[in-house]
């Protein structure tokens, strides 16, 4: 009897709050329609919590500023552009919050995310929502491979990075080592995720057409605690070049062991990610003092940029520098190239503010090189290419450590200045 | 290379044995797994670089100040939040120490923003030769020796003084100790503030190798787990031998295998020792049901 009783609150229970859930879904429904008279409602979503929330926040603000920039400006006919925060931690959260910002929210568009591992997890819920998602920091070659309709990725690839490091290391480092290319030792470490792996391809790839001797290939965990026994192992070795691609942690590890255990190439190329940081030229100090960078270009030559882009780039640093007094990086580009092409340029001229006329306004964006404010340009491989909707104007360029300023130093047309330091330990 | 490798595995392990007592206590004693542990060792990390930063206090000296302090916030929190769970079910000790963790990381994000912030010591990256070629890092030796001396002055208090016997009592069986008239509530709070203070030494002693950043409790806390249940709960000698293992294991299957592949090496040889010794190397059979 007592059972029944019980069963039957539960049931009770049950009933009401699906009751409960039930309107409140219909009242946020009813809401977001009340609101997109006035607004552009767009998901936002980056690691703002948790290990990547450094970079996420950095991008999640370079957003922010680019909406603003666009809604002083009037907005998109008067509509202005309202963004739906949203956190993903891991790729888990990526899922459940891209879903949350498809299904409750009811944007037509998201705007993501930074780390690989997140991507390829909220793009996959995008995909089956069919809602265009434009792909800001990630840089991991799988999340072009599948083959998706609706992504969008408005930055380099990792293997772009890899590609670029590995012709820097021909181009440049080789000749002012006077080393011939087929007789330049080099090793690849990498960490273990997506974005490591797919760069340390593309260097291996292209080493390997270069003629590069690579000794050694290793993958690593970016939470480790020690690399020393992989310094070990090159110091044996005895490298011209290590090409590295890690997140920061491992990074400062890197550099900081290998000072300690006296280890010294003659040169060091980092892809991204954790080389580019201002916290790892802060915290190193001298010791990364000519570490080259494959990155996304920042603040390149501005003879490079056009009038629009210009423009853009000093009204972006000025809004910028008085929110968080830093200077941009190449991440902080990334994200405003994303929001830029996505708010400024897909949504003002798109036929309808749906998923699918945004998407067709991207598809149809033709930026020569030089008109975004870092000086790529924008040209999406269309949806039957290899890499859908992957832009093949992006750009990945060499940076260096220089007295702890991150300089631009090749290719020559993106250039300000010339590259120092080869060979690394004059 | 061999005697490089080995050196450098038993330096590293000794870090990571003085996190795992303070876990190991608490574990063995109180029988609550405290997932927050790794966040302890960051917190203390962050009271490390302010001292240095604002108060100029070298991180080998801010040892005298954090330790307490850690001793003063793991009684605190064990008043507080701890001493509720004892005795409680598994799942609720769980979601209670996973929480505090969470909670631990967000707040430090939340105020710190997730900004590494290191210790500029030119320690950092000195190094003695000591013959053959062979390097010791010297942040590294002096956390090694260190740990040591903590670890043989915890052996000595736990087996000499009158508390130390309570909380060994305890650990063998809580029942009994309590009909001796052990004050089980003393000891359980003795013990989490122990185990606390201890991330508080092994916090200053990373300060000058690591920057600390909001989740770098995450790099150290899965190891400290492995060591403690390799050592046998409650065993000091225990999480000391464990540390030293999966030191070494790391340093050699980094070299020889690669690095990708030690958690793997390490977790391999764990699963073995479980299959062949589950109650660790000087652990008690059926400790964790007492």
């Amino acid at each position: 009897m007592k059972n029944r009783k019980k069963v039957g609150f539960v049931a009770l229970l049950i009933s009401l709050v699906l009751l409960f859930a039930g309107c409140s879904s219909d009242s946020s429904g009813g809401d977001s329609k009340g609101k997109s008279g006035d607004t552009i409602r767009i998901g936002v979503l980056f690691p703002l919590t948790g290990p990547l929330a450094l970079l996420g926040n950095d991008s999640y603000d370079a957003v922010q500023v680019v909406a603003d920039m666009v809604n002083d400006e009037g907005g998109i006919n008067g509509k202005k552009i309202e963004l739906v925060k949203a956190d993903a931690p891991d790729a888990t959260a990526a899922a459940n919050e891209a879903k949350r910002l498809i299904v409750n929210e009811k944007v037509p568009a998201i705007l993501g995310s930074y780390s690989s591992g997140i991507s390829m997890a909220a793009t996959q819920v995008a995909e089956r929502s069919n809602v265009v998602y434009v792909e800001a920091n990630a840089v991991s070659d799988e999340i072009t491979e599948r083959g998706f309709k609706n992504i969008i990725r408005v930055t380099e690839t990792a293997s772009m990075m890899g590609v670029s490091a590995a012709e820097f290391a021909n181009d440049v480092i080789s000749p002012k080592l006077g080393i011939d290319a087929k007789e330049l030792k080099v090793v690849v470490m990498h960490e273990e995720s997506s974005f490591g792996t797919s760069a340390a391809k593309a260097i291996e790839k292209h080493a390997d057409e270069f003629g590069f001797n690579v000794l050694s290939i290793d993958s690593y965990n970016s939470t480790t605690n020690d690399l020393s026994s992989t310094i070990h192992k090159y110091k044996e070795l005895d490298p011209d070049i290590v090409f590295a691609a890690s997140y920061i942690n491992d990074a400062i590890l890197f550099v900081q062991q290998s000072k300690q255990l006296d280890f010294k190439p003659k040169a060091i190329v980092g892809t991204a990610a954790g080389y580019a940081l201002a916290d790892f030229a802060e915290k190193l100090g001298d010791d990364a003092d000519g570490i080259f960078v494959a990155e996304a270009p920042s603040l390149p030559n501005p003879e490079l940029l056009s009038e629009e882009a210009k423009a853009i780039q000093d009204e972006f640093l000025e809004r910028w520098h008085e929110i968080k007094g830093t200077e941009p990086t190449g991440l902080t580009w990334r994200a405003v190239n994303a929001a830029w092409v996505l708010f400024h340029e897909a949504l003002q001229n798109a036929e309808s503010l749906d998923s699918k006329g945004i998407k067709e306004a991207l598809l149809n964006i033709d930026i020569p090189e030089g008109g975004l404010p870092n000086g790529i340009g924008a040209k999406f491989n269309g949806p039957d290419e290899d890499h859908a909707g992957q832009n093949n104007r992006a750009k990945a360029i060499i940076m260096q450590w220089q007295d702890g300023d991150f300089k631009l130093v090749w290719p020559d047309e993106f250039a300000n200045t010339e590259p120092i330091k080869i060979p690394l330990s004059n | 290379m061999i005697t490089q490798l080995i050196l450098g595995g038993i330096l590293l392990g000794g870090v990571y044995a003085l996190m795992a007592i303070g876990l190991t206590l608490i574990f063995g004693v109180m029988r609550i797994v405290n997932f927050a542990h790794g966040e302890f060792v960051m917190c203390g990390m962050y009271i490390a670089f302010f001292l240095y930063s604002t108060l100029q206090i070298g991180p080998y000296y801010a040892i005298l100040i954090v330790t307490p302090l850690m001793f003063a916030i793991g009684w605190l929190l064990n008043e507080i939040l701890i001493k509720r769970l004892i005795g409680a079910e598994h799942v609720t000790q769980i979601f209670v120490t996973v929480g505090l963790s969470m909670m631990l990381t967000s707040g430090a994000l939340m105020i710190f923003s997730g900004n590494f912030l290191r210790v500029q010591t030119p320690m950092t990256t000195k190094a003695l030769d000591i013959g053959g070629g062979i390097l010791v890092g010297l942040p590294q030796l002096i956390a090694f020796v260190i740990s040591m001396i903590v670890s043989a002055f915890m052996f000595v208090f736990l087996k000499r003084t009158m508390i130390g016997k309570a909380i060994r009592a305890t650990t063998q069986n809580r029942m009994s100790s309590t009909l001796m008239g052990v004050d089980i509530k003393k000891v359980y709070a003795f013990t989490f503030a122990i185990g606390t203070a201890l991330t508080g030494l092994s916090a200053a002693l990373l300060m000058p190798m690591y920057p600390v950043f909001p989740t770098i409790g995450v790099n150290f806390v899965l190891m400290t787990f492995v060591v403690v249940v390799m050592g046998g709960l409650g065993s000091i000698p225990g999480a000391l031998l464990g540390g030293l293992i999966i030191g070494v294991i790391e340093t050699i299957s980094a070299y020889y295998i690669d690095p990708g592949w030690k958690q793997a090496v390490y977790f391999s040889v764990f699963i073995l020792l479980l299959v062949f010794r589950p109650q660790g190397f000087f652990g008690q059979i059926g400790a964790e049901e007492l």
